[in-house]
């Protein structure tokens, strides 16, 4: 209740880690990528159809892992003291990243190679007989591309290790400094972080149809990107004290905090969504229409629908109240639907440049999903087991623990 | 903490309206609220220079019904915004038809409807909250006591007022006393001031003034007057200038529209050439192109780009009927459509230039005239170009089966 409150938390760190699920996790991740891989090249448009549903999956957990670096970002540029507690479960989301950053080598390579099955840019063939794409490929093009992408993850991949470094540092020495320092840092990493997600937005997204443009896009992955995460945290937040750590550290004030966040961010990606489609609705350029046009044919109109309702306006009913946000099982409910839901929107994006006819869902969509989630949620359940679950000596967390929303 | 401070009376004789306890720190201040919760005081308060996490809940104090209120009042927002842009648009009435837009196009008033569900809801938030807290308060007996001012920076209070059906003067400050307070005042009702009664006749007669000039307004809106009307700008009620079908004493005729003197022609207008205007020639169409259009390489690009412009979007690229607008009125099952004519058809290949090009200045059957976007030599141009469609035509089934069949002959031949 007090800023005096007691921070010997005797659960701040779970013995042996979370080494039971952690190990087979990556195993079992590293299967499917392997299955998904040797799937994707067999005959036909297997590699077509595994780079599509490779690039979903990809997309969907780097959205996980950049909200969880713009989260601890965030966090220490206002100097917010309520999420010291989940901060460091946040800190080992975003270390996660330079994982995805080896899980992107298949998609590069595939560039690289000039295979314009993902990307139809990366064809010099195709370039050529295109008027539009020839003035687009200083930009788009297979090089250009590679060397981007090496800097959007070296940035995030930095910008991660820094800030959990440190503060894993800070549990040894409980230096102020350190967090005086964070805090310096996290201005000039906010803005690198937002750039580098914007382009990154442009590169691996929106250039899968390089005639369109919306200079939106980049904001729209964000909105996923921190909805994602926020429905993230909360589950890992219950994962940790299923497994017995933290057990008084996270109240429900803590959760109600993340619920917030997440509704936040569920009217956040409703409004950016509609932003982008209502101007170009308005406009009815055709180079700018086709987007909208193509997704509104057929089965993909209803993954349209779906989006509209389940991943805007039925949560945002469900979540408006303060009991569903105050409400463990329903914050819970409301995460799984959400992350489910990111799923639709991440297969909406990509997987209509794959077939923009038919909405194909199948078993290398399942495999890409359980190989780069196992990998990556398994090295965050490894990096999370390594340490304290939460910064024990950092200055604020008594205030943390006693943190009460008014 | 020091204790043994007396109870301060501020006036014997006044009515009491409760006691005032002060506290120094924000702590105290959460466990006397805990106490004074649980020792079952209804009517009391707590003041803060800041929010201080946990207190409502030391208070004891239920959740508040503003959500609700809000969130009705968001509703109503939204409604109203739907309402008033479907109702503006005219779907009710006369209808305005917005850069080709549907009426309600859910699009285009998605950002009303975001904006007004948001400023109803700011609004209500805002001002039922003050009315839920009793708020503008002008005036509270605890202003009389001189500490009370640090409530704006440093300390802490607690006000137990006197109808609280637990309140007894000592009983209570001793209570107070008890948790630690600083100093406990008793406060004192405010003598109540009566309003001079000049002042009460000054806002009579200014209620009454005021109706006067919408009582003038409202009686010249409902009455005629035999008065001239108010010209403000004179030379602009009255320009000195004719308009259509105006009268006028200078001519003989009395119009103010004159004829033109017959035989004259306007600059540019003279329109001899009837084989180049109207694509006759002695009163009939004809084939051959006018003398003005030279035949060459430009003529026929610039009549390619004049077709590209008017005709694909009906009659296709290559004019054989299968045009945007067709292909889409055929997607959405339009029952009156009316096909656009193959170009490169039976019907139009018989046609003669004349022909066509009057088609073209006048409009044919559900085609519209024109003349009047198309000049001239365009027109003449796009027959041009229209030939060469015709000619680069692939040939019929029937006819390229024959040649087949000859070219089989041949080699059988051979």
């Amino acid at each position: 209740m007090d800023a005096h409150a007691n921070t010997n938390l005797t659960d701040a760190k779970l013995e042996g880690g979370f080494g039971k699920f952690a190990l087979p996790l990556m195993i079992a991740g590293l299967v499917c990528t392997a299955a998904a891989y040797i799937m994707g090249n067999g005959a036909g448009d297997s590699q077509k159809q595994f780079l599509h549903s490779y690039l979903t999956a990809f997309l969907y957990f780097l959205a996980i892992g950049l909200g969880g670096l713009f989260f601890v970002i965030l966090q220490h540029l206002v100097g917010a003291s309520w999420s010291i507690t989940v901060r460091r479960i946040a800190e080992c989301v975003a270390v996660s990243i330079p994982v995805l950053a080896v899980l992107f080598i298949p998609i590069l390579l595939a560039v690289i190679n000039k295979n314009d099955a993902l990307y139809m840019w990366a064809n010099p063939e195709t370039i050529a007989k295109d008027h539009l794409l020839q003035h687009k490929s200083p930009w788009l093009n297979p090089n250009a591309f590679a060397i981007r992408a090496f800097l959007y993850f070296s940035i995030w991949s930095v910008l991660a290790f820094y800030f959990h470094r440190t503060s894993v540092k800070q549990d040894e020495s409980g230096d102020a400094e350190i967090t005086v320092k964070q805090r310096t840092i996290s201005a000039p990493a906010m803005i690198l972080f937002g750039f580098s997600l914007t382009f990154a937005a442009f590169d691996f997204i929106m250039s899968l149809t390089p005639h369109w443009y919306s200079t939106i896009f980049g904001i729209y992955y964000f909105a996923s990107c921190a909805m994602s995460f926020m429905a993230t945290l909360a589950l890992l937040s219950k994962f940790v004290q299923r497994c017995g750590g933290l057990k008084t550290a996270i109240s429900i004030e803590h959760y109600h905090d993340i619920g917030k966040l997440l509704f936040t961010f569920v009217f956040f990606w409703g409004y950016i969504s509609f932003s982008q489609f209502m101007l170009i609705w308005y406009s009815n350029i055709p180079e700018e229409t086709e987007f909208f046009l193509h997704r509104m044919e057929g089965g993909w109109m209803t993954v349209s629908l779906v989006l509209i309702f389940c991943h805007f306006l039925i949560p945002f009913i469900g979540m408006l109240s303060r009991t569903s946000k105050r409400s463990r099982a329903l914050l819970l409910f409301w995460s799984i639907w959400m992350l489910v839901m990111h799923y639709v929107q991440m297969f909406w994006l990509v997987k209509h440049n794959y077939d923009s006819h038919h909405v194909a869902f199948g078993l290398l969509d399942v495999l890409c999903m359980l190989g780069i989630g196992g990998l990556f949620i398994g090295n965050i359940l490894r990096v999370l087991g390594g340490n304290a679950l939460v910064p024990v000596k950092e200055p604020r967390l008594a205030k943390s623990l006693a943190f009460q929303n008014i | 903490m020091s204790h043994g401070h007396d109870v301060v009376d501020t006036g014997p004789a006044e009515r009491t309206h409760g006691l005032l306890a002060e506290f120094s720190t924000p702590d105290a201040l959460l466990d006397a609220s805990r106490k004074c919760r649980d020792a079952g005081f209804t009517k009391w308060d707590a003041c803060t220079p800041y929010p201080i996490h946990g207190l409502e809940g030391a208070m004891g104090i239920k959740m508040t019904r503003l959500p609700w209120v809000v969130f009705f009042m968001g509703l109503t927002g939204f409604t109203t915004a739907t309402l008033l842009q479907i109702g503006a648009n005219g779907a009710f009435g006369y209808a305005f038809h917005i850069s080709g837009k549907p009426l309600a196009g859910w699009p285009s008033m998605g950002p009303v409807m975001f904006e007004l569900t948001v400023l109803f809801s700011a609004l209500t938030t805002l001002l039922t909250m003050a009315v839920f807290n009793n708020l503008p308060l002008f005036n509270h007996p605890a202003f009389k006591v001189e500490n009370f001012k640090h409530v704006t920076s440093h300390s802490f209070f607690v006000i137990v007022e006197a109808r609280d059906p637990k309140f007894t003067k000592a009983g209570t400050a001793d209570f107070l006393k008890s948790l630690g307070a600083e100093k406990v005042t008793t406060l004192t009702e405010p003598t109540k001031v009566e309003i001079p009664k000049i002042l009460k006749y000054v806002a009579i007669i200014a209620t009454c003034a005021a109706l006067i000039p919408p009582a003038i307004i409202f009686r010249a809106r409902n009455t005629h007057s035999e008065n001239v009307k108010i010209h403000l700008i004179d030379d602009m009620d009255f320009q000195p200038k004719f308009r259509a079908q105006q009268t006028t004493t200078f001519f003989a005729d009395k119009s103010a529209d004159r004829l033109a003197i017959p035989g004259t022609v306007a600059q540019g207008e003279l329109n001899l050439d009837d084989h180049l205007l109207k694509g006759t020639v002695g009163g009939k169409f004809l084939n051959g192109f006018p003398a003005a259009i030279k035949i060459d390489d430009e003529a026929m690009k610039r009549g390619q780009k004049m077709f590209n412009i008017y005709c694909t979007a009906c009659h296709g690229l290559a004019g054989n009927g299968d045009g945007m607008v067709h292909q889409r009125a055929i997607d959405i099952q339009e029952s009156n459509w009316v096909p656009p004519t193959n170009l490169a058809g039976e019907t139009t290949l018989k046609l003669t230039d004349g022909e066509i090009f009057n088609a073209i200045t006048n409009g044919i059957r559900n085609m519209q005239p024109y003349g009047g976007q198309i000049v001239p030599e365009d027109r003449w141009k796009i027959v041009l170009y229209l030939r060469a469609l015709q000619k680069a035509q692939p040939l019929p089934a029937k006819t390229a089966d024959q040649v087949n069949e000859l070219k089989g002959k041949k080699v059988g031949a051979n």
